[in-house]
């Protein structure tokens, strides 16, 4: 369970979030949309732990964000600018951050890659990756480790229909593995179909639709 | 702490380059000059030529940790960071892992060193143990200082400062030779030279400023202060 109590994040004297309160539930697919700049990205990155609220609490499954823990214990996300290591293949890139928790195996690895599409054989630095590879990356970054959690960014980005079209099958298993997905996207057409909720932002505040 | 291949080749030249050209300046020196530094000299041509010979493998160290903090905290490092759970553990682990690269540049340095036979006096196993522990430790704070500021300030105006500071400490503490001894105190990249701090006793340069045992645990201490502002910094701030 995630729950967002009262959050607002306040960013040189301007309220980017305002009074943000919901609760998401494992098995679940939310879609928050809204226009560029409405506090899409930033209410994922305050849920993946990388912005400290300015008032309110985010807590999962009773931790408290900040206070009992400084990231999500299970958590695979997307987020914009982000990138994996550019001098390694998919596998290392993915085998680097596997070191970390430990709790995928070289399989989980192959597989993860294999599902977005990408060879994980292949010896081709991300360097040298198109920007639908790498989106395609990042979402194997995101699911390899089977998180509780997963807040996707703007995930069908860079994209082509087919590869849409695989992202969104691929939510569909991890919805049936029991993950709370949360996806941000101002393409409401390409996620609206799988979600369960659509969440609206406008001007920091979260409007239910 | 992710290596950077070419980054890491590029110190190394950089630490040959430091042997080559002190062997061929001529210049007095234990058999370990890196760990000599700059003497308390009124030539200034001689100054430069040792300030020279120092700097060269510093300033590529400091080049190889420059920005490693801030694409870390904005786009490479947020994958990780998220599997980490724990902001502080991973910012004492990043100064863990570079003093072990320093270590590395270091041994690297003493291997060299012994390969061209360099340095006109031999300098003695106590002073040789206690000259490398001084030295590693001013290069762990120099390099600790420039990381934290990037936790605040731009990566390359960091680099900037850090190495402003390296080059006027040195400069500076020759010009104030003589002047209040505490003042000297303040110029951290002289801790680490055995010309500073007496332990490279080559009798033509007997002064020194620094006193090993007052400055050893001055460098302790202001990495221990390091650690605790980084960590608070960490925690306070948004990975934007």
């Amino acid at each position: 369970m995630l729950q967002v109590q009262n959050v607002s994040k306040k960013i040189k004297n301007t309220y980017v979030l305002k009074n943000v309160s919901y609760t998401f539930k494992p098995g679940q697919v939310y879609g928050l949309f809204g226009k560029n700049g409405s506090g899409k990205t930033m209410l994922l990155r305050t849920l993946a732990g990388l912005v400290i609220p300015t008032e309110g609490e985010v807590i999962i499954n009773n931790q408290v964000l900040h206070k009992d823990i400084s990231f999500p214990q299970s958590v695979g996300i997307i987020i914009e600018n982000m990138e994996l290591l550019p001098q390694y293949d998919a596998y290392t890139n993915l085998f680097i951050l596997s070191k970390i928790k430990k709790v995928a195996t070289k399989h989980d690895i192959e597989e993860a890659i294999k599902r977005v599409g990408l060879d994980p054989f292949s010896k081709l630095k991300v360097k040298k990756y198109s920007l639908g590879m790498k989106q395609r990356l990042n979402i194997a970054q995101a699911i390899f480790e089977k998180p509780d959690i997963l807040l996707l960014d703007e995930p069908t980005n860079a994209l082509d229909d087919k590869g849409v079209e695989l992202i969104q099958d691929l939510l569909l298993e991890e919805k049936k593995r029991g993950a709370i997905i949360i996806i941000a996207s101002h393409l409401k057409e390409d996620i609206e179909p799988l979600c369960d909720f659509s969440l609206k932002m406008n001007e920091g505040n979260l409007v239910y639709e | 702490m992710i290596i950077n291949k070419k980054f890491f080749i590029f110190v190394l030249l950089a630490i040959l380059m430091q042997e080559i050209l002190i062997s061929g300046f001529d210049l007095l020196n234990t058999n370990f000059p890196f760990l000599d530094g700059v003497p308390i000299t009124s030539s200034q041509a001689l100054e430069y030529r040792y300030l020279l010979n120092w700097y060269l493998p510093i300033i590529s160290m400091s080049f190889y940790f420059s920005g490693y903090f801030s694409d870390f905290t904005r786009i490479h490092g947020i994958a990780f960071f998220v599997r980490t759970y724990c902001k502080s553990k991973w910012i004492i682990k990043q100064y863990l892992y570079m003093f072990i690269v320093l270590l590395f540049f270091t041994m690297f340095q003493i291997v060299i060193c012994t390969f061209f036979e360099l340095g006109t006096s031999t300098i003695s196993i106590t002073n040789f143990i206690k000259s490398l522990s001084i030295y590693l430790l001013t290069l762990q704070t120099l390099f600790s200082i420039q990381l934290l500021l990037e936790l605040y300030i731009n990566p390359k105006i960091s680099h900037l400062i850090m190495n402003i500071y390296i080059v006027a400490s040195v400069l500076m503490s020759n010009q104030l030779y003589g002047s209040s001894k505490l003042l000297q105190y303040l110029f951290l990249p002289n801790y680490g030279m055995g010309f500073k701090n007496g332990l490279s006793q080559i009798p033509e340069f007997p002064e020194h400023t620094i006193d090993y045992f007052t400055g050893l645990p001055i460098l302790l201490i202001m990495q221990i202060l390091i650690m605790f502002l980084s960590i608070y910094k960490i925690k306070k701030m948004d990975l934007l």
